[in-house]
């Protein structure tokens, strides 16, 4: 579903993100996890197309992003930390706009329903100064899932969110990926990362240093049994650590493990 | 304590600089700096070595006496201090920025620590108001010497601002003992109206009488008013604002140092009062600075041009279907941005109330009224107006969605696609002002009849309008031919500020981290030339179409048809320039790099 080989961005002289490769399949939610200035956000916003690799491949769904950008940018949405809204628009507004964009004929249902389901339907009316942050977030993952997208990134969800939106928020990702959409999940809180992906890809400085599923990251990284995440993190961002190779272009991706 | 807090000072200040020469190794704020600072070298030469100020003291021959200057000087400090007593009706507040509350206000330093603070940093304001003031008041041109201009200035200035925040450290302890706002300005005012009174009661015997005619020699009613402010009690009433101006005026260094002493010791009266005063500013202080980094945050709003949010939501100009050309959809977005005052229906009435009005002038004509012929006048004017300057007002569209750029980048579409969509709301809206406009001409527009009468040795020209209103098939053909080029000329003139934006956005941002100082004044200017530049370049090959395609149509055509064939030639060869430059700058905006773009 989302397959990136040899993703690389620099500034300048000074390397982001230094040859990426991994995939992601249609029921697989891959966290993205990593110190400070790892590369996590930068990642996310290529694999997004809002910037440009410097070197590299990123296929959605089989469009690639670099080639087709519209094909591909019509099946992913890109949850940013920052709700970023037009707070000249309605919440409605915002759903219709969102509608024209990606030509979303039955939009008025499925607006309704995702509204519904996000508990946003008392606030059709009201403009982006008139609601929570935690309602700002449903209003862009609203304005995200109208069009039914197969790959979705999520830039540090939780934050902001009360207990019931934080435990809404994982419900609603999980299901994401159940129905069989690739997700990935860039957070630094490890719970969260424990708790509702599949896979995980750590990096640190730009260079990916741990990929494959969260067992064998686990299985990799652990001196005792019952290691949990954070253990496993900071194992593999300790400077000891050496950074993991790309796997070659023609080895399979980790099978996806559908949540239970 | 103190030390930290100059160190607070120094450093803002010194990493402030440094970031700007940073910056400057970028040519995109070098090539500006230059130009700005170039601007700014020839203005402050024009003002060192240009024509003299018409201020000019005592020295400029007037037969006004030597205190002249001083004089007026004190009774404008006199109403700048009445007016810091008067206006005011908020409880003492220091300005302090959203960080330094956050950091000092805490923190173990006492309020005397923190009035030292505010005072330091007050004096760099000052600084350079000095600067400023003295070179653009220019009173050392005429004799005096630039040292004693700019510490007369520093010494004014310093003493107003202990002063003002004297005035509002006694404001509050008066709150504090219940006399509110009206109390006091009633007492103060009072009490100034009857100190005027008993002045003047106690001087009118020795004040020299007014001159008597009314086509005196201008300087003679000076000369009275120099006699009334210098004699009897008035002198001592404006004693203490003559010590303060009394150094500015001083025409030699000896004179300088003789007025200093008395100047100093005024300001070092305000100084104690204000170290001494336990007045509680702290809470004041934090809502002041919240007022005053919204009214900033309002100011950069008003100066992108972009319209603020609303508080409630605006009704959609349109219903917008889910498909179709998704460009509408930016279209339908900024007309909501735009606002009620642009919608639909304001358009569709202001339509009807021309029309009508127009259609009751056009039967029963007014006579030789001249509002017929000052209404195509200033439609005129204004449909000049929004073709040139309308563009540059009116950013409801890329610009306004420059902090979004990178949610733009997300969307489906292809580039020409967005920046079509992000440029049609303000063609929309000035289209249609523009129609309204060609339409009030085409109604209200009539010849002028001149007539001329001759009375002796005067001559007096008049305009009439009576009966020479221009044929309704040539008014229809004009007004026709003008409402086809608006809007192509309308895409060109807003396509040159988007390109701006989108190739350049950082020279358009007016957000808290936009560049500011002598690269952005420069920036500033390079766009200014580039664009007109860039105008000139796009609307010319329309113009000759138009010019060539009149020409030769008029040979075999009436006048109102070459016309409309020739806006309609040059109206095309826009349109062809505008798509192709849409075509263009979409693939700009497709390589666009938020990242790389948007940061300083």
């Amino acid at each position: 579903m989302i397959e990136i080989a040899g993703l690389t961005k620099l500034y300048g002289e000074f390397v982001a993100v230094n040859n990426l490769s991994f995939s992601v399949r249609g029921g697989e939610v891959l966290g993205l996890v990593g110190p400070n200035g790892a590369g996590k956000t930068t990642t996310l916003r290529c694999l997004a197309g809002i910037i440009p690799p410097s070197r590299g491949s990123i296929v959605i769904n089989g469009c690639d992003l670099l080639q087709n950008p519209v094909g591909a940018k019509a099946q992913l949405a890109f949850f940013t930390d920052e709700p970023r809204l037009f707070d000249y628009l309605t919440v409605w507004q915002h759903l219709v706009f969102v509608a024209r964009i990606y030509q979303v004929a039955d939009y008025i249902p499925r607006g309704e329903g995702l509204l519904a389901e996000l508990e946003l339907s008392d606030k059709r009316d009201a403009l982006p100064a008139e609601l929570s942050r935690g309602m700002k977030q449903k209003l862009v993952i609203a304005c995200g899932l109208l069009h039914s997208p197969k790959a979705m990134y999520f830039d540090e969800p939780l934050t902001g969110l009360d207990p019931l939106g934080i435990r809404k928020m994982k419900e609603s990702i999980t299901r994401r990926a159940r129905e069989g959409g690739a997700v990935i999940l860039s957070s630094h809180l490890l719970h969260l990362v424990e708790e509702i992906c599949t896979h995980l890809l750590i990096l640190k400085g730009g260079q990916m240093v741990a990929y494959g599923s969260l067992e064998e990251i686990t299985r990799r990284f652990s001196v005792e049994p019952g290691a949990n995440l954070e253990d496993v993190f900071f194992r593999a961002t300790s400077d000891e650590a050496a950074p993991v190779p790309p796997p070659p272009s023609d080895s399979p991706p980790p099978p996806p493990i559908l949540p239970t | 304590m103190i030390s930290a807090l100059f160190f607070l000072q120094f450093n803002s200040l010194r990493n402030r600089l440094r970031a700007r020469l940073r910056r400057l190794k970028r040519p995109k704020y070098l090539i500006g700096a230059i130009i700005g600072g170039l601007y700014f070298i020839f203005y402050f030469s024009f003002l060192i070595t240009g024509p003299r100020p018409g201020v000019s003291g005592n020295s400029d021959g007037s037969p006004i006496s030597a205190g002249w200057g001083e004089t007026i000087g004190a009774i404008l400090l006199f109403a700048v201090v009445l007016l810091n007593w008067v206006l005011p009706n908020e409880r003492a507040a220091l300005a302090f920025t959203e960080a330094e509350i956050a950091f000092l206000f805490p923190a173990p330093i006492t309020r005397r620590g923190l009035i030292h603070y505010k005072l330091v940093r007050s004096q760099i304001g000052i600084l350079f108001s000095v600067i400023f003031l003295t070179l653009i008041w220019g009173r050392w041109r005429t004799g005096g010497h630039i040292w004693i201009s700019a510490l007369g200035w520093w010494v004014i200035l310093s003493t107003l601002s202990l002063h003002t925040l004297a005035s509002s450290f006694a404001r509050t302890i008066l709150f504090d003992r219940g006399i509110t706002n009206w109390k006091r300005r009633g007492i103060i005012l009072g009490g100034v109206v009857a100190i005027l009174g008993v002045v003047f009661m106690l001087g009118r015997n020795h004040l020299p009488p007014w001159p008597s005619n009314p086509d005196a020699d201008p300087r003679e009613y000076l000369n009275w008013l120099d006699a009334a402010l210098t004699t009897g009690v008035i002198p001592y009433l404006l004693l203490p604002f003559r010590l303060v101006v009394a150094p500015y005026f001083a025409a030699d260094a000896a004179s300088f140092i003789w007025a200093l002493g008395p100047a100093l010791a005024i300001m070092a009266l305000h100084y104690i009062l204000v170290i001494r005063a336990d007045v509680a500013f702290e809470e004041a202080s934090i809502t002041y600075s919240q007022k005053l980094a919204t009214r900033l945050a309002t100011m950069r709003e008003r100066r992108s041009g972009v319209p603020s949010a609303p508080k409630k939501g605006r009704r959609a100009p349109f219903n917008l279907a889910p498909t179709g050309l998704p460009s509408l959809a930016f279209l339908w977005k900024n007309l909501i941005l735009a606002g009620a005052n642009f919608s639909p229906r304001f358009f569709l009435r202001v339509f009807l109330l021309l029309f009508i009005g127009g259609a009751l002038v056009m039967q029963h004509g007014l006579g030789d009224s001249p509002w017929p012929l000052f209404v195509t006048m200033l439609c005129v004017m204004f449909f000049m107006m929004s073709l040139f300057i309308g563009p540059s007002l009116l950013r409801v569209d890329f610009r306004a969605d420059l902090n979004v750029a990178d949610q733009l980048m997300l969307y489906p579409l292809p580039g020409w696609q967005i920046v079509l969509g992000e440029i049609l709301a303000p063609v929309a809206i000035l289209t249609a002002v523009q129609w309204l406009l060609i339409l009030a001409v085409a109604m209200f527009f009539t010849l002028p009849e001149v007539a001329v009468h001759t009375t002796g040795d005067t001559t007096v020209t008049q305009l009439s309008a009576q009966n020479h209103a221009i044929p309704l098939e040539l008014r229809v053909g004009f007004a026709l031919a003008a409402a086809i080029l608006a809007p192509a000329i309308d895409l060109i003139m807003l396509i040159i500020p988007n390109a701006v934006a989108l190739l350049l956005p950082s020279w358009v941002r007016f957000d808290k981290n936009a560049p500011r100082g002598f690269e952005n004044f420069g920036q500033m200017i390079i766009l200014a030339i580039g664009q007109l530049l860039v105008m000139a370049v796009a609307l010319a090959p329309a113009g000759l179409v138009f010019w060539v395609i009149e020409l030769l149509a008029s040979l075999a055509l009436d006048p109102a048809l070459a016309t409309l064939l020739a806006a309609l030639a040059a109206a095309t060869m826009l349109v062809v320039e505008a798509a192709t430059a849409i075509y263009i700058l979409g693939h700009a905006f497709e390589r666009f790099d938020v990242s790389a773009e948007t940061t300083n």
